[in-house]
């Protein structure tokens, strides 16, 4: 009997936590159904659906070989705006420009503050330049007064500027303005260094050249204009390199060997064009920034140039830019050696 | 579009005002009192079956309770012409002339004002309050349909950030931020209220700002990589000592770019304290800002000086202790720490913790002069975590830079997915055996939360410390872990991410408290 009443009594609270249970369920469904009621009357209910169509679009595709997005992975060239400046220049080169351009850096600040200054003048005279046209010319001839291109190729020069004015790529405008611009620097530097230069050679006899070339490659950089001291095997310029600087230095007297005299003004386009372009390499090889390159001279240089046969007005200019260099040289063979030299310049 | 109720609640509210309502909501409805539960209880019941049952409303006008499932509250809707009747459960009224549920503002401002802040009985601190769109809201998001969410499966949130040159520290660094939880709700749900550009006249100056479109454009659901020139620019202009193109440190990287948000914020909240620089409440400082105490004791009198400092990471030293710390370990206080780590070389996160935390035995030739004894003695100094971040942040020194060499240490650092700090808190230090095994066990087993932590993103070098390239990996939408080797995001595996050496770890708090 009592085990009944017991029995009993559970069902009884069994079944009054169901109830209790089953309360508690339903005034939490109402209050789902308010809600959701209210999002209705409101007219928020759907506004956070999301467009199965564009979802789709946007799934994560995990094939080996693309990214995510399903894309093969291309180094495509980006380009974006420096703020600093507002030119356009590829992505991947932003934060070696951003140095210079806002002459910061753990070292080079001061560099880059004389670069942006210089940049800031140069636009003045781009300006200038634009609006004036041919003006240039006779603005800048002092600085170029030590450029072997400008009594060489004055006329050129002019073909060269028109370009420059029709091109307006800021790379090829950049390059040619900061040679420019580093004219000064450039010159200083050279008479502050103690090594070998060009001019120091012009002095030297020919038995000082004759032991110093039996030892270094002597090859002269058409950047830095100095000989290059390293051994005779050295493997940044060629024989045929070696062998025209020691004719151009020791005279025609030396190469006995070699029964063809050549005569540089009459190289023929192809070979010069590959010493140009070894003598491009040194001086990209060598330790200098590139924006200090001349490469867009160069490349103008070398498609402007016509094959070249003597002509008188050439050989004229020459010995006016001797004058100009030597003043009262006398010698003749210091005369060759400036000749040639003025035209081993323009390979550059 | 309708929240304004009907004709009927209208001539009702003109008539008899709204204080009908408030009485009925403070007296059934919300019960503030023990007392008002126990009447509730009583008198709510149909008064027509006398029992309590499902649905019951309250009349507006006269006082009466029906049930709505037998129709009894309908009976006396039509008989009396009382058409208004209130849900005992919700507090929503219903209109039998329109035959359906009316919401109006007023009511429902008044039924917020008597709901009290904080639930009686239940531990919880504050009440969750959903957000509800505005009506302008409302039209622009029906204007604006084609709406993104990140989904399972979905790329909304990934993108790549070209290199800009040298520039993967960045990136890593940008995609770690990114992809932080709270601070990517905080952005998306537009709480940044940039007034820095009014002050300075300048609108590009704000790195927050420059964050914040980040996350849009992260967000934007454009799959071609983002170009970061302007935050690099920005950076640079506000850090210089971070400017130049050259590699740099992702670790180095992450405390400036923190440092500048936090100073930016600062600017915008306009709530600098002088002299309490570090007690700020932005954002960065919410998330990033943990608190280091550092416990010196006297060996002479054991008097404890503590001093807490504010921390943004916790960089950990690997490879094998310092030659001084080895001295001092064998000398006399080795034995108690025979649990300790210190003499070999840490492999996973926690013995790094370990070593941490570790009391050190700070040598005769650091003698501290003792506030309580008054004279220098020796001492042992122990550090341990005050107040855990909501983003810890752990370094591994993988870099060496002691006197004339420069190395990588590139030893297998294993480090979990979950990480629980309750051992390395201010709060299980023990003054005598220093770090003690048990205390790792017991938060291991315990079911508690609270200190608990999981990974949300790894910062990996490779290459040597002159030259090399940093990737990260980071977690979206649970489980889902990505590769961001700049431009290219791949789908990577957690085991992966787990194998990877590791350079910067990012850890995310489990749960996060109303406060």
């Amino acid at each position: 009997m009592d085990q009944e009443m017991t029995e009993t009594e559970e069902d009884i609270t069994k079944s009054l936590y169901i109830d209790v249970m089953h309360e508690i369920i339903d005034e939490v469904t109402l209050g789902l159904c308010f809600e959701i009621h209210r999002a209705a009357k409101l007219g928020s209910l759907f506004l956070a659906d999301t467009d199965p169509v564009y979802q789709k679009e946007h799934e994560i595709v995990d094939i080996p070989g693309v990214d995510v997005f399903g894309l093969v992975p291309t180094k495509k060239q980006v380009e974006c705006i420096c703020p600093n400046c507002q030119r356009n220049l590829a992505a991947s080169r932003f934060a070696p420009h951003l140095e210079k351009c806002m002459g910061m850096g753990r070292n080079s600040s001061r560099i880059a503050s004389r670069r942006s200054q210089q940049a800031a003048k140069e636009n003045e005279v781009r300006s200038a330049l634009l609006e004036n046209g041919l003006k240039r010319e006779s603005d800048e001839s002092p600085d170029d007064d030590n450029d072997a291109d400008w009594s060489y190729y004055a006329d050129k020069r002019v073909k060269r500027l028109k370009k420059d004015k029709r091109s307006n790529s800021p790379r090829r405008y950049k390059n040619s303005k900061v040679k420019n611009g580093d004219h000064h620097a450039e010159k200083h530097e050279r008479s502050n260094t103690p090594d070998l230069s060009i001019h120091s050679y012009e002095f030297m006899s020919i038995e000082e050249r004759k032991s110093l070339l039996m030892a270094t490659c002597g090859v002269i950089s058409g950047h830095t204009k100095k000989m290059c001291t390293k051994s005779l095997r050295c493997p940044q310029h060629t024989d045929e390199q070696r062998r025209q600087v020691r004719q151009f230095l020791l005279g025609t007297s030396v190469i006995t060997e070699d029964d063809d005299q050549i005569d540089i003004d009459t190289y023929d386009d192809g070979d010069s064009q590959s010493l140009r372009e070894s003598l491009q390499w040194e001086a990209a090889s060598s330790n200098s920034s590139p924006a200090d390159s001349n490469s867009t001279t160069n490349s103008s240089g070398s498609k402007k140039r016509p094959p070249v046969k003597s002509s008188s007005s050439k050989s004229s200019s020459k010995k006016r830019k001797l004058k100009l260099d030597n003043g009262s040289s006398s010698s003749s063979s210091t005369l060759m050696a400036s000749n040639q030299l003025s035209s081993l310049y323009d390979f550059e | 579009m309708n929240c304004n109720g009907c004709q009927h609640l209208d001539e009702f509210k003109k008539e008899h005002g709204t204080e009908p309502y408030r009485i009925i909501y403070s007296h059934f409805i919300v019960c503030k009192s023990a007392d008002a539960r126990r009447r509730k209880a009583n008198q709510c019941i149909c008064y027509v079956c006398r029992l309590y049952a499902p649905r019951l409303h309250a009349c507006m006008s006269c006082v009466y309770i029906g049930c709505y499932g037998r129709g009894h509250i309908h009976e006396h809707a039509y008989k009396k012409e009382h058409y208004l009747a209130i849900d005992v459960c919700y507090g929503v009224i219903h209109c039998f002339a329109c035959q359906d549920y009316v919401y109006d503002k007023e009511l429902e401002a008044i039924a917020r004002a008597s709901t009290p802040k904080l639930p009686l009985g239940v531990g919880i601190k504050m009440t969750f309050l959903e957000w509800e769109p505005s009506d302008q809201e409302i039209d622009l998001l029906r204007r604006n349909s084609k709406r993104r969410r990140v989904e399972e499966r979905s790329t909304i949130g990934l993108r790549g950030l070209i290199n800009l040159g040298n520039t993967c520290f960045m990136n890593c660094i940008v995609q770690a931020l990114i992809h932080t939880p709270v601070l990517r709700d905080y952005f998306l749900a537009d709480k940044h209220n940039c007034n820095i550009h009014m002050n300075l006249n300048n609108n590009n100056q704000c790195l927050v700002c420059e964050l914040s479109q980040i996350f849009q454009e992260f967000y934007s659901g454009i799959q071609a990589p983002h170009i970061p020139y302007r935050l690099l620019h920005l950076v640079w202009t506000s850090a210089r000592h971070l400017a130049g193109y050259e590699q740099q440190d992702a670790h180095e990287f992450l405390i400036a770019a923190l440092d500048l948000l936090h100073q930016h914020c600062q600017a915008t909240n306009g709530n600098v304290e002088s002299g309490r620089p570090h007690h700020c409440n932005c954002i960065i400082d919410q998330i990033f800002t943990g608190g280091l105490q550092s416990d010196v004791t006297c060996k002479q009198c054991n008097n404890v000086s503590t001093t807490i400092d504010p921390i943004w990471d916790v960089s950990l030293d690997l490879g094998p202790a310092s030659p001084a710390t080895n001295g001092s370990h064998s000398s006399s206080l080795c034995s108690g720490y025979s649990n300790s780590p210190g003499n070999y070389d840490p492999t996973s996160l926690i013995d790094c913790l370990k070593r941490f935390t570790k009391p050190e035995h700070l040598g005769s030739s650091a003698k501290i002069k003792c506030s309580c004894c008054h004279s220098y003695q020796e001492s042992t100094k122990q550090l341990t975590m005050k107040k855990l971040p909501i983003v810890a942040c752990f370094h591994l020194k993988r870099f060496e830079h002691s006197t004339g060499y420069h190395k990588k240490i590139a030893t297998y650092v294993s480090f979990p997915e979950e990480l629980d700090m309750t051992p390395f808190m201010s709060s299980s230090r023990n003054n005598n055996n220093g770090y003690s095994l048990q205390v790792v066990q017991e938060a291991a087993r315990s079911l508690s939360c609270e200190n608990k932590y999981s990974l949300f993103a790894v910062v990996n070098h490779s290459g040597t410390i002159e030259c090399g390239h940093y990737t990260c990996y980071v977690r979206q939408h649970k489980d889902q872990w990505f590769k961001c080797d700049d431009h290219l995001i791949t789908k990577a595996m957690p085991q992966e991410v787990l194998n990877s050496e590791g350079y910067l770890l990012f850890y995310h708090k489990q749960i996060l408290e109303y406060s």
